[in-house]
C-alpha cells in the first residue's frame, strides 16, 4: 500500500520537475514532496511505526503598495500514514493578511483558518482553527511597542467533541541591546472558554469551563549571521475548576544559519509545563481544565541544501510529546523524514 | 480561411513593424523633448535672473530715496508697487521653471527607461553572435553615455559624472592637459572600483539577510503544520523572529529587529556617501530620508536600491574604462 503512494509521489514530483519554473513577482508558490519514517506511541490514532508519505503545496497571492501590503494564501498538505490500519489525513489552510504603514506606527490585520481532516478504518476526525488577529506597533526613538489582540477558536471533532474560544492580547516593548540583540518585554493575556462533549457511559456530556491565563513575558532576539529567537512566558491560570496558585511555563527556541551558501539548517524547540492545583469539583478526564492549544514539547531540526533557487532537498527529523488532553492522554513520537521542494515567485 | 492566411500572418508582422518604429520615434520624439527642455529651462533661468536684476534695481531705488532727507512718497509708492509687479512675476516664473524641471524629470524618467530596455535588447542581440558584435558595443557605450546623463545622478562622488562625459583623450592635444585628465579618469575609475566592491559586500550581506529572514518564515510555518494535532494558532505565540522578517511581506517594514535596523544604518552610511537623490523618480518605492528612522525602510526596496546602485556604478566604471582604454 505505502509503496503504492511513495511510487506516486515521487511520479509526480518527478514530471512536476519537468514543467517549466514560472515566476510571477506577486506570487509566491512551493510543492513538496516527503517520505519518512514515523514512530509513535500512546492515545490515538498514529500509535505505530509507520512510513508516512506527504505532499505539501503552497500558493500566495500578495498585493504589493508603497505604504500598504496585502496578501492571501492557501496551503494543502495531505499525508499517508502506512500501517496495518493506513491513516489520511488532509491538512488545508487559508490565511489573508493585510498591512499598512503610518507616519509613526503600522498596522495589520491577520485572519486564518486551518482546517486538519484524519480519518482510518475506526474513525473520522477533525481539527478546525480559525484566528482572527490584529496588531499595532507603535515607535519611540530606539524601542518598539507591539500590540496585537485576537479572537480564536478551536474545534477538535470526532466521537466527542472539543471546542475553545479564546481572546487574547499581548504586548510587548523591544528595544535594542545591541547591534544585533533585541531585548523584548510584555505582558500576555488570555480569557479562554472551553466546552467538551465526552463519552460517558455511552452517553455524550456536556462539560464547560472558563479562565484567564496571564503573565510576563521576555524574549531574547539575535539576526545576523545567523538567527537565534527565545521567549518565555509565565502564565498563571485561572478557572473554574483550578485554585491559586496554578501556572504554566512556556519556552520556545529558534535557530537558524544559512552556510557554505546553499545549506541552511534550523532547530525548533518547544517546551511546556503546567503546573494545576485542581478544585475538589474536577473530575479526572471529564472536566476541562485548558485544551491543548499550545501544550506541546517537541525538538524539530531541519537541514536544507538548495540546488537553485527553485529546487531544494531537504531532511527533517524530531521528537514530539503532544500533551493532548492535560496530562492524561499523551502522543509521543520521533519521526525522519527526507523531501524535495520546488518553488517560485520569492 | 486558407485566403486570409496570409492576412494572418501580415497583420500581427506589420503591427511589430509599427510598434518597433512608434517606440523608436518616441525615443527620437522624447530626445527632443528633452533637448528642447534644457533650452526652454535655460531661456527661462535668464528670464527669472532678469527679473531678480530687475527687482534688486528697484528695491535700491526704493532704498535710496528713502534715505533722501525729503524723500518722495510718491515716488516710494510708484517704486514699491512697481517691485510688487516685479515680485509676483518672479513667483510666476518660478513656478513655470518648477514646472519644466518636473516635466524634465519626467522626460529623464522615461528616457531613462528606454535606454535601459534598448541596452538590454542590443545585449541580448549580442549574444545571439549573428550581428557585428563591434557595432553593437558602440552603440551600447553611446546609450550608456546618454543613460548616464539621464539616469538618477550619484552626486556624491568626487568627480563630476558629466565632465567625464565631456572628456576625450583623443581630441586633447596639450600633453599636460591630457596627463592630468588621464589622472582624473584613473581616479575616478579607482573610486568607482572601491564603491562597487563596498556596494557589492553589502548586497551580498542583504541578500543573506533577505533570505536567512524568508527560510526562518518558511521554517515556521512548516513547524506550524508539522505538529500533529496541536496548532499554533495564535499569532502571536511565533516568536519575534517573525516580527523581525515581517518586512519582507507581512508588514513592508521592519522594527522589530535590532540587527537590522543596526545594518540599515551601515547601509545608510554608504547610500550618505552615494548621496542617491531623486530616487522618487526611479521606480523603487523607498524614498530615503537619512533623518528618518531606519525602522521605516522595507529590506526589499532597500535591496532594489542596492542593486540600482550597482548598476549605476558599473555603467560609469564601463564608461571610465572606455574613455581611459581608447587612448592613441
Amino acid at each position: 500500500m505505502i509503496s503504492g503512494y511513495t511510487i506516486n509521489a515521487f511520479l509526480i514530483f518527478s514530471a512536476l520537475l519537468f514543467l517549466p519554473s514560472f515566476t510571477y513577482s506577486q506570487i509566491d508558490w512551493r510543492l513538496n514532496s516527503e517520505v519518512g519514517f514515523f514512530r509513535s506511541s500512546g492515545y490515538g490514532i498514529l500509535r505505530e511505526e509507520s512510513l508516512i508519505t506527504r505532499f505539501d503545496g503552497f500558493f500566495k497571492y500578495k498585493y504589493d503598495e508603497d505604504k500598504r501590503n496585502a496578501s492571501l494564501s492557501f496551503r494543502v498538505r495531505p499525508e499517508f500514514f502506512s500501517s496495518d490500519n493506513p491513516i489520511n489525513s488532509v491538512k488545508l489552510k487559508a490565511e489573508g493578511d493585510y498591512f499598512q504603514v503610518e507616519d509613526n506606527f503600522n498596522w495589520g490585520v491577520n485572519i486564518s483558518r486551518q482546517k486538519n481532516f484524519f480519518n482510518d478504518i475506526l474513525f473520522d476526525f477533525t481539527y478546525d482553527v480559525f484566528t482572527l488577529v490584529g496588531d499595532v506597533s507603535y515607535y519611540f526613538d530606539k524601542l518598539t511597542l507591539n500590540t496585537s489582540a485576537g479572537y480564536a477558536y478551536q474545534i477538535i471533532k470526532g466521537n466527542e467533541e472539543y471546542n475553545l474560544d479564546l481572546f487574547f492580547t499581548d504586548i510587548k516593548l523591544l528595544s535594542p541591546v545591541s547591534t544585533n540583540i533585541k531585548l523584548g518585554y510584555g505582558f500576555y493575556l488570555e480569557r479562554f472558554f472551553i466546552k467538551n462533549e465526552i463519552n460517558l457511559l455511552n452517553e455524550l456530556t456536556t462539560n464547560k469551563n472558563d479562565g484567564v491565563r496571564a503573565g510576563p513575558q521576555v524574549n531574547i532576539n539575535y539576526f545576523k549571521n545567523f538567527v537565534l529567537n527565545i521567549d518565555y512566558r509565565l502564565l498563571y491560570h485561572q478557572s473554574e475548576f483550578i485554585e491559586y496558585f496554578s501556572y504554566e511555563h512556556w519556552i520556545r527556541l529558534v535557530a537558524g544559519k544559512i552556510f557554505f551558501n546553499d545549506w541552511s539548517a534550523f532547530l525548533l524547540v518547544d517546551y511546556n509545563s503546567f503546573f494545576f492545583k485542581k478544585d475538589e469539583n474536577y473530575i479526572e478526564g471529564v472536566t476541562p481544565l485548558y485544551t491543548p492549544l499550545n501544550l506541546e514539547n517537541r525538538i524539530y531540526l531541519k537541514i536544507a541544501y538548495e540546488i537553485d533557487n527553485n529546487l531544494e532537498v531537504y531532511t527533517k527529523g524530531g521528537y514530539f510529546k503532544d500533551n493532548l488532553y492535560e496530562d492524561t492522554f499523551s502522543l509521543e513520537g520521533w519521526n525522519a523524514m527526507v523531501g524535495i521542494e520546488l518553488n517560485g515567485g520569492k | 480561411m486558407k485566403k486570409n492566411i496570409p492576412a494572418l500572418i501580415f497583420i500581427p508582422l506589420f503591427c511589430l513593424f509599427e510598434i518597433g518604429l512608434t517606440r523608436a520615434q518616441s525615443l527620437t520624439h522624447l530626445e527632443k523633448r528633452y533637448e528642447q527642455l534644457n533650452i526652454q529651462y535655460e531661456k527661462e533661468n535668464r528670464i527669472l535672473d532678469s527679473l531678480k536684476n530687475i527687482f534688486s534695481f528697484k528695491t535700491s531705488l526704493i532704498d535710496i530715496e528713502k534715505e533722501k532727507k525729503n524723500p518722495d512718497n510718491d515716488k516710494v509708492i510708484e517704486l514699491m508697487a512697481g517691485s510688487v509687479s516685479t515680485s509676483n512675476k518672479i513667483e510666476e516664473q518660478n513656478k513655470k521653471i518648477n514646472r519644466i524641471e518636473n516635466e524634465t524629470e519626467n522626460v529623464k524618467h522615461l528616457l531613462h527607461e528606454r535606454y535601459i530596455a534598448k541596452i538590454d535588447s542590443l545585449e541580448s542581440l549580442k549574444k545571439t553572435g549573428k550581428t557585428d558584435e563591434a557595432k553593437i558595443d558602440t552603440e551600447i557605450l553611446m546609450l550608456t553615455e546618454k543613460n548616464i546623463l539621464v539616469a538618477p545622478r550619484i552626486l556624491s562622488l568626487s568627480f563630476n559624472p558629466e565632465k567625464i562625459l565631456q572628456i576625450d583623450l583623443n581630441k586633447t592635444k596639450d600633453p599636460k592637459e591630457k596627463t592630468l585628465y588621464k589622472e582624473y579618469l584613473d581616479n575616478a575609475l579607482t573610486e568607482v572600483s572601491t564603491l562597487l566592491e563596498t556596494v557589492g559586500t553589502q548586497i551580498s550581506e542583504i541578500n543573506q539577510i533577505v533570505s536567512l529572514q524568508t527560510k526562518t518564515r518558511k521554517f515556521l510555518e512548516e513547524a506550524e503544520l508539522e505538529s500533529n494535532m496541536i496548532i499554533q494558532s495564535q499569532r502571536n505565540q511565533t516568536p519575534e523572529i517573525d516580527a523581525a522578517p515581517r518586512p519582507v511581506e507581512n508588514t513592508g517594514f521592519t522594527g522589530t529587529s535590532s540587527d537590522f535596523a543596526t545594518n540599515v544604518k551601515n547601509y545608510q552610511i554608504i547610500l550618505r556617501q552615494l548621496d542617491i537623490q531623486q530616487l522618487s523618480k526611479t521606480d523603487l518605492k523607498l524614498k530615503m530620508s537619512f533623518e528618518e528612522t531606519d525602522r521605516k525602510l522595507d529590506i526589499k526596496e532597500y535591496q532594489k536600491l542596492l542593486k540600482e546602485v550597482k548598476e549605476r556604478l558599473q555603467e560609469f566604471k564601463l564608461v571610465l574604462a572606455n574613455k581611459i582604454g581608447s587612448v592613441k
